[in-house]
């Protein structure tokens, strides 16, 4: 869903909270990794549009973007969640099943444990 | 018979290396120019022109030396022509060139007028269906292009803002004006000095006539569509006209720092095609090329461009 740059620009982003211009992202993220400024803008751009981040016109002081996240990291990640989960159990049915038995049947007993307290959930509330 | 195969020979060979006379020398012109204009590192209008006459040439030949040759060969060989209808697959060809040449001039035409049409009526956001324009651009900026323009001798084209956070800055034509275009990106990632520079490339397209130059190539491009040649000929002069850009621009600044800086930065995020125009429209881009194939391209790559600006440093 995501590429490289944009996932470390994205977490940088939620790690400053703010509404953030560009070259003082880029200050912020060059301290661990080089990025050219225009890297930045690029990327801050497309995340844009792919409407992961807002962005406000500032023309004060020469005119900018101020940027700043649309979402939490919480909600973000539940809207992925959403977008896989969602598309699987509209297709609920044998293939989802043989999936979950072939990856975490026998490898990961862990994995069944929780996934078997979620399903006992599930039960519960089925029978309300 | 041996004779006729390698005139075919010959001829073929003339149609693929791009002049088709039905004699070599046209060819050897076309190779001389070749290496005149590659020679011609320094003067990149002698480049220019060089190329231009080359294509020139080129069309001039298809249509008036088929012509006055086949004249000549028709009456050394009269009598066989008026004989009937025997096939000569060599006069054919010619035919069939001359043909060519001619469809290609009215083509030419036809596209000319459709451009010159077209980049009368239509506004800069409707040759650019993908980007927003801003109408206000910064004061400082409309200031900085007023400098530059009486500082270049050319009328100051309108200044538009694109609501774009990719770095973009390119100049069209479009209502019968000249507009330069800037992105916010590029305001916000690069300095005072590296915007200066970008501003100045783009005016000194304007005084050096870029638009009409890539108007003249791009229509012997057509008028020669048949002639491979004429697709590296005229990306080569695209180029050209850049590098010459980037010398006028360092000349309009006081030297060639800024222009790099300002070419190594955008050096890092190549944003071309967010800036394609609709159709046949007069644009020049600041940004590198990144096609494959880099004869193909009408962009010279910004590290060949930084290198050349560096070597004019030294001068």
């Amino acid at each position: 869903m995501l590429g490289d740059l944009e996932a470390i620009v994205l977490r940088q982003l939620w790690e400053t909270k703010g509404p953030i211009s560009v070259k003082d992202f880029q200050a912020i993220v060059s301290e661990r990794r080089l990025v050219a400024v225009t890297t930045v803008a690029t990327t801050l751009d497309r995340l844009y549009r792919k409407g992961l981040v807002s962005r406000e016109l500032v023309r004060e002081g020469g005119p900018h973007y101020l940027y700043k996240a649309r979402m939490t990291e919480g909600e973000f990640k539940y809207a992925v969640v959403d977008g896989v989960m969602g598309a699987l159990l509209e297709s609920f049915n044998d293939v989802t099943v043989a999936y979950l038995d072939e990856r975490i049947g026998t490898k990961r007993p862990e994995d069944v444990r929780v996934l078997s307290k979620y399903l006992n959930r599930l039960r519960r509330k089925g029978n309300q | 018979m041996m004779n006729l195969a390698l005139r075919y020979f010959i001829f073929l060979l003339s149609v693929v290396v791009g002049p088709s006379g039905p004699m070599m020398w046209s060819v050897g012109i076309t190779v001389v120019g070749l290496v005149t204009a590659l020679s011609l590192r320094r003067s990149f209008q002698g480049r220019t022109i060089v190329l231009l006459g080359i294509l020139v040439m080129m069309w001039a030949d298809g249509l008036l030396f088929v012509l006055v040759s086949s004249h000549i060969y028709l009456l050394g060989r009269a009598s066989i022509h008026m004989a009937g209808p025997s096939w000569n697959p060599f006069s054919i060809l010619q035919t069939v060139n001359l043909g060519v040449a001619l469809i290609g001039g009215i083509a030419a035409a036809c596209v000319g007028l459709f451009i010159s049409f077209k980049s009368s009526r239509i506004g800069v956001s409707k040759m650019f269906p993908r980007l927003d324009f801003l109408e206000m651009a910064p004061v400082k900026i409309k200031e900085t292009v007023k400098r530059l323009s009486s500082l270049a001798g050319v009328t100051p084209p309108e200044v538009w803002l694109v609501d774009s956070g990719v770095p973009l800055a390119f100049t069209v034509c479009a209502n019968r004006r000249y507009s330069v275009a800037l992105s916010i990106g590029l305001l916000e990632s690069l300095d005072d000095r590296e915007i200066d520079a970008c501003i100045a490339h783009e005016i000194s397209h304007l005084k050096n006539g870029d638009f009409t130059v890539r108007l003249l190539a791009t229509l012997a491009k057509v008028a020669l569509f048949a002639k491979p040649l004429s697709y590296l000929i005229e990306p080569a002069i695209y180029r050209a006209r850049e590098f010459l850009a980037d010398r006028t621009a360092a000349g309009l600044i006081g030297g060639p720092d800024a222009l790099i800086s300002a070419l190594s930065k955008l050096k890092d995020s190549n944003s071309l095609a967010a800036a394609s125009p609709q159709g046949l429209a007069c644009v020049c881009n600041l940004g590198g090329g990144k096609s494959l194939f880099r004869l193909l391209d009408k962009q010279p790559d910004l590290v060949t461009r930084i290198t050349t600006l560096q070597e004019m440093k030294r001068e």
